[in-house]
């Protein structure tokens, strides 16, 4: 399934429970440095507790998860220097109401990195920029369109400069006419060199743009391939059946 | 908000009902008033009575009163908010055993009667807390100043005020801290999420992402709490502490003009109250402005 | 499923009880220790007779529980006429007659920019006297007016945020009015409306205890008689607190759980 190559980010054995209900089961996963992986599956497979493993927005309860070389135990979270390293862009954006976009940006390298407020405001800009949005700087968030927020909450992200950007379904919140122009953007980042991890249904994007997907069903990764294999020739019958459901629909009866 | 268009009136039957039905109790109340117990109505006297001072007082004692009902509502206001706050937080805590001893406080101070509260805070706090502050000691030690006087007022009803201020804090704060917890709440979680990802520190988070949002959400109610604070004064009236309600009382007594003493009382409330929530909801309406941009 | 929802309520009912009790007493412990050093004299015992006494055979009520019941009394009167009150100010606001918005208006300012103190005594030596009114009546409408003020918002935004679509279900099926208002609005308003009312009702118990200065014989006064009497401050005062608060909480808890119960049969 995985190679034994030591990655940017390592899972071995991990396992994680809600309560009574076990939501990740005997992940073992091995993602290199500079990889843009897709993790796809049903609701409820529980893909976005697996990325939220990884920034430790929650922890796990078995096994060992390693990210740039630093090993985390069950219920560890992260020692401070790596907080803001593994940026993430929330399905509901997530900014700040109170804040004009061209602040959202800038108050976590003022607070967490200590830049003065001028340097902070040029990476700002230079990102905004990058996401085609640099007009829209002196805007509120809810001044803004769907896409336009969720591109800047990927620019916002970016301002830490980041090593591994996480993914939590982008466009899953957006309108459909939306969905296009932040993909492009997500898509263009893969050439930076960044490890990006995106949980997302869009599988036309994770045919173009990834270097592999993952598929999770119930817990566990059921089949990783490269895009190529896993749309053409997925291996395992549960991939199967999940790919006919969401690539054709055709009516029950 | 409402865009009400101007529209032409036009009397309708409910309005020729209830301009009926007033003009009835009017009749019954001026029937009532003047030949029923045939009351003598004196505003001459009152107001004079009002407004004289007492031999020897520069003030009248009336106003006296107006005065030491702003400084209670001043005071116990700054205490209430502090205590609310803190409380709040507290609520909002990790550690479970703050927040059940927050909870306790709160759930106690709003299902208690307010009247029982201040008689047993009265009994049992202000004779052990006050010697305990040996304030006897500080009255006798110091002078009666200008500045002095208008914050605190005479020195011999100090410990009048502070029993006052502590009885209307504690029970402001439990609803104060009410109105933080809920505002706190009503921040979405991914609001925090956010700030962690970004690796914002704790304090930081507090202070850029959550507490500017929080305060939008609880100005509005808060702004109604100080106003309940200034009517909840009324009632150390019955502790002796003399503000409004029993300096009206006393007045009113003692001078047999109940009617006419006892409805400017009511009035001089009505103003404070009123002008301050005017004057509040230009304050609420700033706070909360980022809530009001449109796309 | 429906048992454990059960079980987890009442565990909830239990440990939010246990904990104020459980307070109550650490503080009343305190305040002993305190006591003592005045040389204060506990007579417990005595408190008991207060509530409720047997003599020649027969149960008699203390002054405590008679105090209670023309609390309750008191309370219950209240709140019937509070939801008259409330439910004709809110009709009032969102009609389309100017006099009577006005009149709803101009009643509400008055009453939230005054003390409910100031209103006791205005009802009690101004407005009593001239309409003719005894302690108790005064009390009730008093304690009514000044409640119906907060109340009739709870309504207002009740009857606002109802579901057009009902009014209009019920027009286009050629129901007048007032039957849409009978049969249609209001019944699922109120549903709605029950638990803020609970609060309301609290709200009510606890402002009863003003009308004791006026000297009507509620569970206040008497516990201020029993104190004047024989000088039990402590345990009276305590036991009093006890009282409203196992009423009120209690109510509290009840609203809470007829909400969640709401919630969770949808």
């Amino acid at each position: 399934m995985n190679g034994d190559f030591k990655g940017v980010i390592n899972f071995n054995k991990v396992n994680k429970w809600f309560g009574e209900f076990q939501v990740l089961r005997d992940i073992d996963l091995s993602i290199q440095k500079g990889e843009c992986i897709v993790l796809c599956g049903p609701s409820g497979s529980g893909k976005s507790t697996l990325i939220r493993c990884i920034n430790r927005l929650e922890t796990h309860d078995q096994g060992l998860i390693e990210i740039q070389g630093v090993l985390l135990a069950p219920g560890k979270t992260f020692p401070n220097n790596l907080l803001g390293k593994i940026g993430m862009v929330f399905q509901d954006f997530n900014l700040f109401p109170h804040m004009t976009v061209l602040n959202n940006l800038t108050l976590a390298p003022i607070r967490n990195l200590k830049l003065a407020r001028e340097e902070a405001e040029q990476i700002a800009l230079t990102y905004l920029e990058r996401v085609h949005i640099r007009d829209q700087a002196n805007k509120y968030p809810d001044q803004l369109s769907g896409g336009q927020q969720q591109r800047v909450a990927i620019a916002r992200a970016l301002c830490m400069k980041p090593e591994i950007l996480l993914f939590d379904e982008p466009t899953s919140s957006l309108d459909p006419e939306m969905i296009r122009e932040v993909l492009d953007v997500i898509s263009e980042l893969t050439e930076d060199g960044i490890t990006m991890v995106c949980v997302t249904h869009e599988m036309g994007f994770a045919r173009k743009v990834s270097d592999r997907v993952i598929f999770m069903d119930h817990g566990e990764i059921v089949e990783v391939a490269k895009p190529s294999d896993f749309f053409d020739r997925p291996n395992q019958e549960r991939t199967k059946t999940f790919l006919n459901n969401i690539l054709h629909y055709e009516p029950s009866s | 908000m409402s865009n009400r268009k101007k529209s032409r009136y036009r009397p309708t039957k409910l309005d020729g009902a209830l301009v009926l039905g007033l003009g009835i109790l009017s009749l019954i109340w001026w029937y009532r008033s003047s030949i029923g117990i045939a009351y003598q109505w004196n505003w001459d006297e009152a107001i004079t009575t009002v407004f004289t001072s007492k031999k020897g007082i520069d003030t009248p004692f009336f106003i006296t009163g107006i005065y030491a009902t702003l400084r209670l509502s001043i005071w116990a206001a700054l205490f209430a908010t502090f205590l609310g706050f803190v409380l709040g937080v507290g609520r909002y805590c990790a550690i479970r055993s703050i927040r059940m001893f927050c909870g306790t406080y709160i759930q106690i101070l709003r299902n208690i009667p307010p009247l029982v509260f201040i008689f047993i805070f009265y009994f049992f706090i202000s004779s052990q807390v006050l010697p305990f502050l040996r304030l006897d000691e500080l009255i006798s030690r110091s002078e009666e100043s200008g500045l002095g006087w208008v914050l605190f007022g005479p020195s011999r009803l100090w410990e009048n005020l502070i029993s006052g201020v502590l009885c209307i804090s504690f029970i402001s704060a439990a609803y104060i801290a009410e109105v933080v917890r809920a505002g706190l709440t009503s921040i979405p979680r991914g609001q925090w999420e956010a700030g962690e990802s970004l690796g914002i520190p704790l304090a930081d988070k507090y202070r850029f992402i959550i507490f500017p949002q929080a305060l939008a959400r609880i100005a509005p109610p808060l702004t109604g709490q100080y106003i309940s604070l200034v009517k909840d004064s009324s009632i150390v009236s019955l502790i002796s502490v003399q503000e409004l309600t029993f300096v009206g009382s006393e007045i009113a007594n003692s001078s047999g003009l109940l009617f006419e003493v006892w409805l400017l009382v009511a009035f001089v409330y009505f103003c404070l109250c009123f002008l301050l929530s005017i004057s509040l909801r230009q304050v609420e309406r700033r706070v909360t402005r980022h809530f009001h941009r449109g796309v | 499923m429906s048992c454990l929802f059960r079980y987890l309520s009442i565990k909830r009912f239990l440990s939010s009880w246990l904990i104020p009790v459980v307070i109550i007493g650490l503080l009343t412990f305190l305040v002993s220790r305190g006591a003592e050093n005045i040389n204060y004299q506990w007579q417990w015992y005595r408190v008991g007779e207060f509530l409720i006494q047997f003599d020649k055979g027969e149960w008699f009520a203390g002054p405590l529980l008679k105090g209670l019941l023309i609390t309750l009394k008191i309370s219950l009167l209240s709140l019937l006429l509070t939801l008259v009150l409330s439910l004709s100010t809110a009709i009032l606001r969102l009609s389309s007659s100017i006099v009577g918005r006005g009149l709803a208006r101009g009643y509400l300012e008055l009453i939230r920019n005054t003390p409910l103190l100031i209103q006791l005594y205005l009802m009690y030596f101004v407005f009593g006297p001239i309409l003719g009114w005894d302690k108790m009546t005064t009390a009730i409408i008093s304690l009514s007016l000044f409640q119906a003020a907060y109340t009739s918002e709870i309504f207002r935004a009740g009857l606002r945020a109802f579901n057009r679509g009902q009014i209009e279900a019920g027009l286009s099926l050629g129901l007048s009015r007032t039957d849409n208002y009978r049969y249609i609005i209001l019944p699922q308003v109120f549903r709605q409306m029950l638990p803020p009312l609970t609060n309301e009702a609290v709200s009510l118990i606890k402002n009863s205890s003003i009308v004791s200065v006026i000297a009507i014989f509620d569970l206040t006064t008497q516990g201020r008689n029993i104190i004047a009497k024989t000088f039990l401050t402590f345990e009276v005062w305590l036991m009093v607190a006890a009282i409203y608060l196992i009423i009120t909480l209690t109510l509290s808890l009840i609203a809470s759980m007829v909400e969640r119960r709401k919630v969770f049969m949808k």
